[in-house]
Parts: C-alpha cells; structure tokens; sequence
C-alpha cells in the first residue's frame, strides 16, 4: 500500500474530519496542482499563442510543455492532444465531427455513461444510423466475445468505456479496437475512469480516439482532454471555431491552422492545463502503477467485508480481480440517498448515491433505483475502509 | 410528511434568511409532488431522513434506532402538532389585531406579540368628573369609590366577591359609584347595560347587577330574552316597565354617556377603580384594594392588565 504520507499532500484531507470516497465524481487537489494553479494567476497569466510578450510566451511555452506531459502520461502523440473542458465535451466534438458514412452502425455497450450514450445516440439519429448497446454479463464484465456480432462490416464507429463508473469494471478494448478496424470502424475509449487509475496506453490500444477529465486524476475542474490519433484528427471536423483556429481570415475565406490549436478556439483554461500538468507530474512521481495496486488492494479488504454484512446487495461482479476501485452498494432498503447521507453525519464519508449519469448500465445490473457508490484513490486507507464497512453495519442494522 | 414539516421550517426560517429560501422552493416543489403521489425528484425527504437518522446514530445508536423505525408516524405527530399550532397562531394573530391581544377579548393571558412588542402602552387613567352612575354607601364620606364595569366581562363578574368583602369590611366609610360601561364588541353588552339603568329606574339596579352576573353566559348567548327574564326574577319589579324601558330605547343615551365618560377617563380595561385619585384595573385582591384605600395606584404601564379590553377602534 501507499505510505500515508500522501495524505499529507492533500490539504482538504487536514482541514476536514472527511472520509473522501468520492473519487469516480471527482477527486481531491494537491497542493502541487493548487499551486500550479496560483502561479499561473499570480506570476504568468497571460494568453498563449497570441501575444508576444514575456508572459504570453511563458503561458504559449507552459500550455504546449503540458501537451507533451500529457501525452507521455497516456503514452500518445502530442499533436493529438486537444484540451476541452472535460471529457464529456470530447466526447461531444467527435460525436459532432466524426463523420460517419451512410448506412454504418454506432455500437457500445450497456455499461456506458450518459456522456457516451447521448451524444452517439443523436449521431446516429442525425445520420439516419442503428445504434446499439451490447449487452455484457449482468455483473457488468464482459468479454470480446459479446462485441463480436455487434461489430461487423456495417459499423462505422465503436465508443466503449474502458474503465466504466458504476461496476469499475473494464471492457477488452484491445481486442474490441482491432476487431472494429478489421471492419474499417473507428474507436473512441471514454478512459474517464482509467487513466487516472491506471497505465493507459494510446498508443497500444490503437485506437482512434480516447477521452479524458483533469478532475478525476488529482487536476483541476473545467480542463479534460481529447486524444486523437493521426488519422482520427485528420477525420475530425472542428466543433468550435473562432479566435486561434485560423491562419489567415480574409472577407471571402479562411486558411486553418494545422495541429490541435485549431481546435482549441477562444482564450484557453490555461490555469487548469498548468494544474493538468501538475496533476500528471503528481501521479507520475506518485507511480500509476502503485496506485492501481493500492485500489486493489484496499478493494480486496472492502468487497468481501461489504458483501459479509447482512442486508447489503453490491452491485456487479464481486470478483476484485475484474473490478477496479469503485464499489456500488444497496443496504437493506434504505434509499441509496438516505443511507449515503447517514454515512457523511455518521463517519463524515463521502460517498455518491444514485445511478451516477449510467441509468441503462444501473438498471442492467438491477439496480435501476440506484445505489451508494465507494470509489477510492491513492490517499484513502485500510482504516477508512474499516470505517465504512462499520458504518454500513449499523446502518443494515436499522432492518 | 417530512416534506410538509421541511416546508412549514424552512418557510418561516426564509422569510429572513435568503440562503434558506431555495430549501424552501425545494421544500414547496417536493410537497407538491408528494400530494399528487408522485415521488419527490430532489430526493429531499431522504436527504433530511438519512441527516436526522444519521447524526442521532452517531450520538446515541438506541435513540437513532428508535427514531428511524418509527420515523414516518413520529413525523405524522409532529405535522399534526405543526398544524395545530399554526390554527393557534392564527388565531392569536387575528385577535392581537382585533382585541389587541392575542388570547381574545376576554383574557389577559401572556401574550407573545405583547411581548415581542414590549407591551402595548396605555394612557394615563384619569379620574371621572362626575359623580354620575349608580352609588350606594355613605354619600358624605370624604372617600368616592368608582367602579366602571362591565355587565357581560368576566373580569367584572369575577371581580365582585373581593370587592363585596372589601366593601362589607369597611361600612360607612365610603360613597361607591358604578358606571355601566358597556363593551361594543361583547354580545348584549350594551344590551345588559341598558337593562341595568332600567333597573335602575325602579330601584332595583343592584339586585338587577347581581343577577346579571350569575347569569352572565345566559345573557350572553340570549340577549333580550334573557335580560327581561332576570328582571322578572327581581322582586317588586314592574315587568311591563321594564320591558317597555328597554324596548323603546329609553336608556341608550345613558349608556352612551357612560362610554363617553369611560374615554374621557383613558378607560380601557373593565373593571377599572378609582379610590379618590388612586386607579386599578382588573380583578384585585384582598391587599390590593387595601392598597388603594390608602391613596395607592396600582399601576399597569401596559395593557396587560387583567381585564375585558376595550377595541381601540
């Protein structure tokens, strides 16, 4: 496990009596990230790729060092890093630029968010497409095996999660990216909940696009990334034009910029991409993959105490090895919003109720009415999972 | 139910408190959802159920215990309370404005916007010019006692043994006035106060006045009826007087005087007493009147005195 001195580096953690297990929403800031943040305001805060004077070029020189820090971070190549505001809004501008021929399906899965669903949903519908949602195992894992009729010569795009947000556990995207370009179909990886988790591999998994939120990995809210490969950027129509997206703008036409500021219109959340940065060189230093490994281990500890207590239902498989580090639960008949408000008065744990923005994949597991959702990071601890499962046992024992 | 209890708090803590008024619209919009038995979006009734159980298991898990099996009849006897003080309230608000005072026209219990308010201030009472009304005792004495009473208030009604007591006490030593001063919003006491001068034109006022108030109620909810009956009860009374009296309005102009009489004086309590220059108003005791013998005011610097108020308007 992680030493808790990371806590250390987490100031709402000394400031509040808090037991943070509401990381799948969006996690706690470091003081690197807070401090990346201030210093963008107080020392820097200038516009990039505009202006020409000293602090403008500070700005121009930190936003593109923290293309390539990001890049590296997801192992992709940084011309096809675009900042957006979070990951639902990368979603959005491939849904909105993707061009997607006559006839060709949209295919995803039943686990997915409604960041996914929506925006290809209505692709689809404007495209005149079918757009279907797979169907996993109940327990919410699946195998390339129930893609494999879903994805033929007919699709023209595959949006899959890797990491989803209600069961953690993951889709073979793998396989499921090289099975849809055997049949010439794009892939988009919503990996919201994986890069922050765990070692996310752009370039290993071939896919053509994945998506991100600063927010959920230790960064600052309003700041989430696109990653695009060569060929899907070169697909990709802009979503937002205007100021910085063009070369040259005469009355009668326009030259466009080439490489992802030309898709970055208007002035930049440039103190978020300074905490992105910060964030990425956190869990960089921290190591991504001890973080994974202390999740797992710290799930190994909740899960079979959580599902030992009588009255408690977990949603999804309760195998630890398929899951990542997010646990939803029901106790007794309690609604989920009443019990996750009874375990912030009683222990100060926070938790999320409900069905999280993934009311098809809640309700494909049976647990339509939703749930109370533990999700955990590198600084939560052996004892603050002791802390919740005791609290989750009184609150049964009110049945 | 815990919605209605939610919307009835944050109602009331709203209207001074802007940061509880969107809990309020919350509140209004999850009641409204639950009377057309659909559920309430906002999930606001669990929200307030998962902070009520939860802090109460986290400081006393039997309590907490208890509270949550029984949550939903708890909250049912705490809405019916809430609905039965706001009736009271109501209606404590209605009679401040009317009677100014809360508890109605016939009481003068505490009273909570009094209070609020720092009381509502009165006029200095002013002893009567005249010696006009109904006497009895020694008319050379150097002392005048004056009572301006109503025959329909209770406090006038209650305020006799005493003061019968304090008078048989003190034989001879005092000339007693009373001033029939008739309440407007009290039901047949200008009525009773007409009948009383009736009375009094056969001679027969205080034996009259003591029937009046041991059928106060009677009078009360009878009016009319009522009164010529009790003067039929009077010995040696002409009925037909009486009844002719009362019925041709012979002495309203006298009642009416005695209510002018009654404003001069800054009146406004009955019963109120003036020894010579010293006053009381409500039901006095024993020392109280004692007090006043020896030129003594027993003074109420507001109108929570004891006693029938008198409407301002």
């Amino acid at each position: 496990m992680l030493d808790k001195k990371v806590r250390e580096d987490f100031p709402l953690l000394s400031k509040q009596r808090i037991v943070y297990m509401d990381n799948a929403c969006t996690t706690l800031k470091p003081k690197q990230v807070i401090a990346a943040v201030n210093d963008y305001y107080e020392n820097y805060s200038g516009c990039a790729g505009r202006s020409a004077h000293r602090i403008a070029r500070k700005t121009d020189a930190m936003v593109e060092e923290n293309r390539k820090k990001v890049a590296s971070f997801v192992n992709a190549n940084p011309a096809g890093i675009m900042w957006t505001r979070n990951a639902t809004e990368a979603l959005n501008w491939i849904a909105g630029g993707v061009k997607l021929e006559k006839g060709k399906d949209v295919v995803t899965s039943m686990m997915e968010h409604h960041s996914v669903i929506l925006p290809f949903r209505r692709m689809a519908e404007k495209n005149g497409s079918r757009f279907s949602m797979v169907e996993v195992n109940r327990d919410g894992t699946s195998e390339i095996g129930h893609f494999t009729n879903a994805i033929g010569k007919n699709t023209g795009l595959v949006v899959i999660h890797d990491t989803n947000n209600s069961a953690s556990t993951s889709a073979p995207i793998r396989e499921i990216t090289k099975l849809a370009h055997e049949n010439g179909a794009l892939v988009v990886i919503d990996a919201a909940q994986s890069v922050p988790h765990r070692r996310f591999d752009f370039k290993a998994v071939g896919c053509d696009f994945a998506v991100f939120s600063g927010h959920k990995m230790c960064g600052p809210t309003g700041i989430g990334v696109l990653v695009a490969s060569e060929k899907g950027l070169a697909g990709m129509q802009r979503q937002n034009v205007g100021g910085g997206t063009v070369e040259a703008v005469s009355a009668e036409s326009h030259v466009w910029l080439q490489g992802p500021q030309s898709y970055e219109a208007g002035i930049q959340d440039y103190a978020g991409i300074a905490g992105l940065g910060a964030a990425a060189d956190y869990l960089k230093r921290i190591g991504i993959e001890k973080i994974e490994t202390h999740e797992h281990e710290l799930m190994q500890k909740l899960l079979p105490e959580l599902a030992s207590i009588v009255g408690v239902k977990v949603v999804g498989t309760t195998d630890t090895k398929k899951r990542g580090g997010i646990v939803a639960f029901n106790i007794g008949m309690t609604p989920p919003q009443e019990a996750a408000v009874m375990l912030d008065e009683m222990s100060g744990i926070a938790t999320r109720a409900g069905t999280y923005c993934a009311q098809p994949a809640m309700e494909f597991m049976g647990a339509g009415k939703g749930a109370i959702r533990a999700s955990l990071y590198l600084y939560n601890t052996a004892e603050e999972v002791q802390t919740l499962v005791e609290t989750v046992k009184k609150v049964a024992s009110l049945h | 139910m815990i919605c209605f209890i939610a919307l009835i708090v944050f109602g009331i803590i709203s209207i001074f408190s802007a940061s509880h008024r969107p809990l309020a619209r919350e509140a209004i919009d999850c009641m409204f959802r639950r009377i057309t038995f659909r559920p309430c979006v906002t999930r606001m009734d669990q929200r307030l159920k998962g902070q009520i159980i939860g802090k109460l298991l986290a400081k006393h898990e039997g309590t907490g215990r208890f509270i949550s099996k029984y949550f939903e009849a708890i909250s049912w006897a705490i809405t019916i309370i809430t609905i039965v003080s706001l009736f009271y309230t109501a209606q404590g608000i209605y009679n401040y404005i009317v009677y100014g005072n809360c508890n109605g026209p016939d009481s003068n219990g505490f009273c909570i916007f009094q209070a609020i308010g720092g009381g509502q201030k009165v006029p200095t009472l002013i002893p009567p010019k005249t010696l006009d009304g109904i006497s009895k005792g020694n008319a050379s004495s150097h002392l005048t006692i004056v009572e301006f009473g109503c025959f329909t208030c209770p406090f006038t009604k209650n305020s006799e043994p005493e003061l019968n007591a304090f008078l048989a006490k003190h034989p001879g030593e005092y000339s007693f006035i009373y001033k029939p001063l008739a309440i407007s919003d009290h039901p047949y006491g200008f009525e009773a106060s007409e009948a009383a001068l009736c009375a009094n034109r056969q001679g027969k006022f205080w034996e009259y006045k003591d029937l009046l108030f041991a059928n106060q109620d009677a009078v009360r909810t009878n009016g009319i009826p009522e009164l010529k009956s009790l003067a039929g009860k009077v010995s040696g009374m002409d009925q037909a007087k009486f009844d002719w009296c009362l019925d041709s309005g012979e002495t309203k102009a006298d009642v009416e005087k005695y209510v002018q009489e009654g404003k001069d004086a800054n009146i406004y309590a009955t019963p109120t007493f003036f020894f010579g220059n010293a006053s009381a108003v409500g039901v006095l005791n024993a020392q109280e009147y004692e007090r006043l013998l020896n030129n003594e005011s027993i003074t109420n610097s507001n109108a929570d005195a004891p006693g029938c108020h008198i409407p301002t308007s």
